[in-house]
């Protein structure tokens, strides 16, 4: 256990006025990365790296944090407002976000997102500060076995959600199932389907891919439209209600939570597949699946929820073990350790004051974005007021600066282009996107797992069903998969025999 | 509209005499403009924080900005291309990336780029040697322990990296030179690595000694082996594999920087002399320490020799890395 006087003291020397001027600079800039698509917290924290060279190594981590933190609500905010996801962690946000703002209640979208983010690094934080090393050691029983079937529970997702239209629905997983297959294969290290095309083998990128499917192609649409993105005025909905929506949904928020933290403490995966995973699970659960995408709060509530759980989560094993919990985890180890906080069990007793002075400006700072998603939100929310040729060329020239500016490549501008027009195209016939972004960002995950299991086991099947962790996560696919062509038929069973 | 036109003009005329200015300015001193440092991985990663240090000591001398920029793609190949080909040989464009990395990507996929034809004008991050760890409950309590138990069964071995990565190289080394048998399980970091191997599900891991003395110092790991040439100072009980009686199989890693080919030696004089005097600068000392990043600096006709040395080794086992594409 921690020495109470230790926490007391990172507490108390996070309220400096240095300190907390930190915080703030550190917010403004993440919220400015995070609202710019293209620029992600990595790249944020590297840009006030120069800046904070000369600091204390606690300073500086204020600093950082508010990059790292802040930089998501930002991202959820262009995703909310402009269909644009500012940062991958705020993908899920845009699909149902978007569709409020449509329909009038951008505010209160902007509300939920402060609120359950909030809520989310709170809790993430006490999870964090209390059972990390627990939390550490239980993350890593996932070997790829688990990983691989953990990745394929989420996938059966699909099949509630393409329920209403199955073929429509199956066609967009298998074509983001397909592109997720796209680059380098790392077991044989052969390069598959990229005709040719030497950008393509890393893969195809995932921020640019979301920029066309979503930004670009509502950027289509709007140009068609001689309106303004919000189809009413925005009357009756505001901050508030927003804040007051999130907790109408307890049990979305609890379950969102869990997967959040959960997936953040599993080494390989990051605040995209959390959130994602979470809004999938929503959908999973829900009685009337036909809302999502619409414009269901619910949505927004589990995506925000699991991606600000998630990058409390990631720091899990980052703090406890030194081993990132996602890409922009590790550069956040990466900068504590050049201010020489070597992270491990120990961490919390040797360089106690100032994890628990990092701990105390993530508080800090949740508490500032859940104070300026309820106060400047709705000015925010009035982007969605302006007219499209106005607002059209603006979100056009962001977009496609942001996607080029992630790799300086014109190649991911092509990209870009040819998933907008996918995206387009899928949107006026009915297609939806998400069982292709649900396996593009799953399929590797599966993939590759699925691959190192079977090496190590040398081929036999009998390694995912090995462990208790596999068999229950076989069961609830079992279970996922099945329920909702089951269910209808135990209903019909319940009425013949009354 | 007429006077909209005489603003345009007279705005034209401004940035030409501007830019003409700073050309002749170029011309008279060098460095007369920031110089572009192409980075060849990710922000934050361990090719991207050494360089950035070393850009922000560098314009201390250098007396303009150095501005770093991250070029991704082929696992360094793409940045490597770039600065090779199509950058300008003026000064005003290096690249920073690790070695001997670079040079495998460049041997085994042919790439565009050639290595020994690069101005060499320093390095100052080295001896990040490969390891070889456990979890520290494991039954393996030695190296010779698993090369016994691998008479009875395949090893599993966790790696982090592609093809033409040093940790290809290591995996390659211990298939076929200290010939274990083992099932490769790639991963797509070391850090995938330590967690697979802390949560037992490989037999042993393998990454870069910075990475893996951490964790060892935290009392989770142990190290079997060092692929150094002699024992490392933090850590003197740990064996390295020359004395395991395997010769040659000393897996360095380091960073450095390279301009292009036909950059002007004055030039590149210039730049290298930053590095230099920017590794030996107090306070970058410091940072390293800090950071426990793996300080040992070369200059422009050592690192030259390195890269030849490595060549040579790596034309060694190139076979053996080719069968594994």
């Amino acid at each position: 256990m921690v020495p109470l006087g230790i926490i007391y003291q990172g507490i108390a020397g996070t309220f400096t006025l240095e300190n907390l001027l930190l915080l703030l600079l550190g917010l403004v800039v993440g919220v400015v990365v995070g609202i710019l698509p293209g620029v992600g917290p990595a790249a944020g924290m590297v840009l006030v790296l120069p800046f904070s060279v000369s600091l204390q190594a606690s300073s500086a981590l204020i600093l950082m944090s508010g990059v790292y933190f802040a930089s998501s609500y930002g991202g959820s905010v262009a995703a909310i407002l402009v269909n644009t996801p500012g940062e991958s962690a705020s993908a899920a946000t845009l699909l149902d976000g978007y569709p409020m703002t449509q329909r009038g209640r951008g505010a209160e979208a902007l509300g939920i997102s402060a609120t359950a983010g909030c809520l989310g690094a709170v809790f993430g934080l006490l999870v964090l500060a209390f059972t990390a090393p627990l939390l550490a050691s239980l993350a890593l029983r996932f070997g790829p076995a688990e990983n691989c079937l953990l990745a394929l529970f989420a996938l059966s997702v699909i099949s509630a959600i393409v329920k209403r239209n199955p073929m429509k629905g199956l066609i967009s997983a298998c074509i983001g199932l397909v592109l997720a297959t796209v680059g380098s294969d790392q077991v044989s290290n052969s390069i598959r389907f990229t005709f040719g095309l030497e950008p393509l083998e890393d893969g195809i990128p995932f921020i640019q891919t979301m920029i066309g499917l979503f930004a670009i192609s509502q950027v289509l649409t709007l140009s068609e439209q001689n309106q303004t993105i919000s189809r009413v005025e925005l009357a009756g909905s505001g901050f508030l209600t927003g804040f007051k929506t999130t907790f109408k949904h307890p049990f979305t928020l609890l379950r969102s939570f869990i997967i959040g933290i959960w997936i953040g403490a599993l080494p390989a995966a990051g605040r995209s597949t959390a959130s994602f995973m979470a809004y999938a699970e929503e959908i999973r659960v829900a009685r009337d699946k036909s809302q999502f995408g619409k414009g269901n709060p619910v949505g927004v509530i589990a995506s925000e929820m699991g991606n600000n759980a998630c990058a409390m989560g990631d720091l899990i094993p980052t703090l406890s073990l030194g081993i990132p919990g996602s890409v922009g985890a590790a550069v956040f180890l990466g900068i504590m350790i050049i201010f020489g906080v070597i992270p491990g069990h120990r961490v919390f007793i040797d360089q106690g004051k100032t994890i628990y002075g990092l701990f105390t400006a993530f508080f800090i700072e949740s508490l500032l974005i859940l104070g300026l998603g309820l106060t400047y939100a709705k000015y925010f929310a009035k982007i969605a007021m302006v007219r499209n040729d106005f607002i059209v060329p603006i979100i056009l020239i962001f977009s496609l600066l942001g996607s080029y500016t992630i790799q300086n490549s014109f190649f991911d501008l092509l990209i870009t282009a040819v998933f907008g027009a996918l995206g387009y195209f899928m949107n006026k016939h009915g297609y939806s996107p998400v069982p292709l972004v649900l396996a593009l960002v799953l399929g590797p995950m599966l993939e590759k797992n699925f691959q190192r299991a079977l090496i190590m086991s040398e081929g036999s099947y009998r390694i995912f069903f090995h462990s208790g962790i596999s068999l229950v996560l076989v069961a609830l696919t079992v279970f996922s998969l099945g329920y909702p062509y089951l269910s209808p038929l135990l209903k019909r069973r319940e009425k013949h025999s009354r | 509209m007429y006077s909209a036109r005489k603003y345009w003009i007279l705005f034209m005329v401004l940035s030409l005499a501007l830019s003409l200015a700073q050309a002749v300015a170029a011309q008279e001193k060098f460095p007369g403009k920031p110089v572009r440092m192409v980075i060849t991985h990710a922000a934050g990663g361990s090719v991207d924080l050494p360089g950035r240090a070393m850009a922000l000591y560098m314009q201390k001398y250098l007396k303009v900005p150095v501005m770093c920029e991250n070029m991704l793609g082929g696992g360094g190949r793409k940045a490597m291309e770039y600065v090779f080909g199509d950058a300008k040989a003026d000064g005003y464009t290096i690249v920073a990336s690790a070695f001997p990395s670079r040079l495998i990507g460049e041997m085994v996929y042919e790439s565009k780029y050639k290595m020994k034809e690069f101005i060499h004008l320093g390095s100052w991050v080295g001896g990040d040697y490969r390891t070889i760890f456990v979890a520290k409950n494991s039954p393996f309590k030695d190296f010779n322990q698993v090369m016994e138990e691998s008479k009875k069964r395949k090893i599993n071995v966790g790696g982090g990296g592609g093809l033409g990565s040093t940790s290809q190289l290591q995996i390659v080394y211990l298939k076929e030179v200290v010939k274990l048998n083992l099932n490769f399980v790639p991963f797509d970091s070391d850090a995938e690595v330590a967690a697979a191997v802390l949560g037992k599900h490989l037999d042993i891991g393998t990454g870069p000694l910075s990475g893996a003395i951490r964790v060892y110092k935290s009392g989770d790991t142990r190290i079997l082996a060092v692929h150094s040439p002699k024992r490392i100072k933090e850590i003197p009980e740990i064996p390295t594999m020359k004395e395991l009686g395997f010769d040659g199989v000393v897996i360095p890693y380091g960073v450095g920087a390279w301009a292009p080919p036909k950059t002007p030696k004055d030039r590149a004089k210039i730049l290298s002399d930053a590095i230099m005097t920017a590794s030996k600068d107090p306070e970058f000392i410091k940072w390293a320490e800090k950071s426990s990043t793996m300080l040992d600096p070369m200059g422009p006709e050592e690192f030259y020799k390195v890269t030849l040395e490595d060549y040579r080794n790596i034309e060694k086992v190139l076979p053996l890395l080719m069968k594994e594409k």
